[in-house]
């Protein structure tokens, strides 16, 4: 097992001060953090807004994908010329 | 933060800033790391005095922050040198010796005692358990009961983790 003695000489350790400008550099972090985190209401209207735009979008692709069907409807309506009784 | 809330960081500071420091120092062993470790400790007691519950008293919680925020920076300091080395020779099995930290320790070097030096740099090569249990008994001199306290674990696995070091620091010294 290792020596107690080895192990006590840690004791010899002596603390250090804490330099004066530590926290001067605290607060400039906590300063330049401020910037960094976005409230949470901030989010949510955000994920709304983009929601809302996404969902808007499906909205008239759907509809103008329908309105393209039914205008093809209407073309189909209208009789097509057989040119084959015409050669017969 | 309101404005009391400011009043009782500052207080807070005042008060525990040479022991996050001096226990910073001890886990990084180089000044500039120790007042880097000192001030993430103090931006994440800022931003977590609201949420603080009083099942620890504020030193036990202060002790834990800088015991984790410590680990953390060790270990990510070591996979940054670990990766730069590693790919500059082109090999995944390296002497630990490269991933010691530049050793400027003033409590140390004004002793003059190249043992003491020795010993710290083994230390700094223990697992994050170990490393902590020899910290906080040895050079912090907190009691066994305290040092559970602030690792969150039993009395029984402090003195385990205890004796594991001493044997690892045996062999490698």
């Amino acid at each position: 097992m290792m020596e107690q003695d080895t192990l006590d000489t840690l004791k010899n350790i002596k603390p250090v001060k804490t330099s004066n400008l530590l926290y001067k550099k605290i607060e400039e972090r906590l300063y330049n953090d401020k910037g960094r985190f976005v409230p949470l209401y901030k989010v949510i209207i955000a994920a709304t807004l983009v929601m809302g735009l996404f969902i808007s979008q499906l909205y008239f692709i759907n509809s103008f994908s329908k309105s393209q069907e039914y205008g093809n409807n209407r073309i189909e309506l209208i009789p097509k010329n057989n040119n084959l009784f015409y050669y017969e | 933060m309101n404005i009391i809330n400011t009043q009782i960081f500052d207080e807070i500071y005042d008060k525990y800033k040479d022991l996050v420091f001096n226990l910073s120092l001890q886990y990084s062993q180089n000044v500039q790391d120790a007042e880097e470790i000192t001030q993430d400790v103090f931006v994440k007691i800022y931003y977590k005095i609201d949420s603080f519950r009083n099942e620890a008293t504020i030193k036990t919680w202060i002790y834990r922050i800088t015991v984790n925020q410590s680990l953390d920076f060790i270990k990510h300091k070591k996979r940054k040198r670990r990766g730069f080395i590693t790919s500059l020779l082109g090999n995944d099995k390296m002497n630990e010796d490269h991933l010691l930290p530049d050793f400027d320790h003033p409590g140390i070097l004004m002793e003059q005692d190249e043992s003491l030096k020795r010993l710290m740099q083994k230390i700094y090569q223990l697992k994050g358990n170990q490393k902590t249990v020899i910290i906080l008994l040895k050079i912090e001199g907190l009691s066994q009961k305290k040092v559970a306290e602030i690792m969150k674990l039993s009395v029984k696995s402090v003195d385990s983790l205890f004796q594991r070091a001493k044997i690892n620091l045996k062999k490698s010294l």
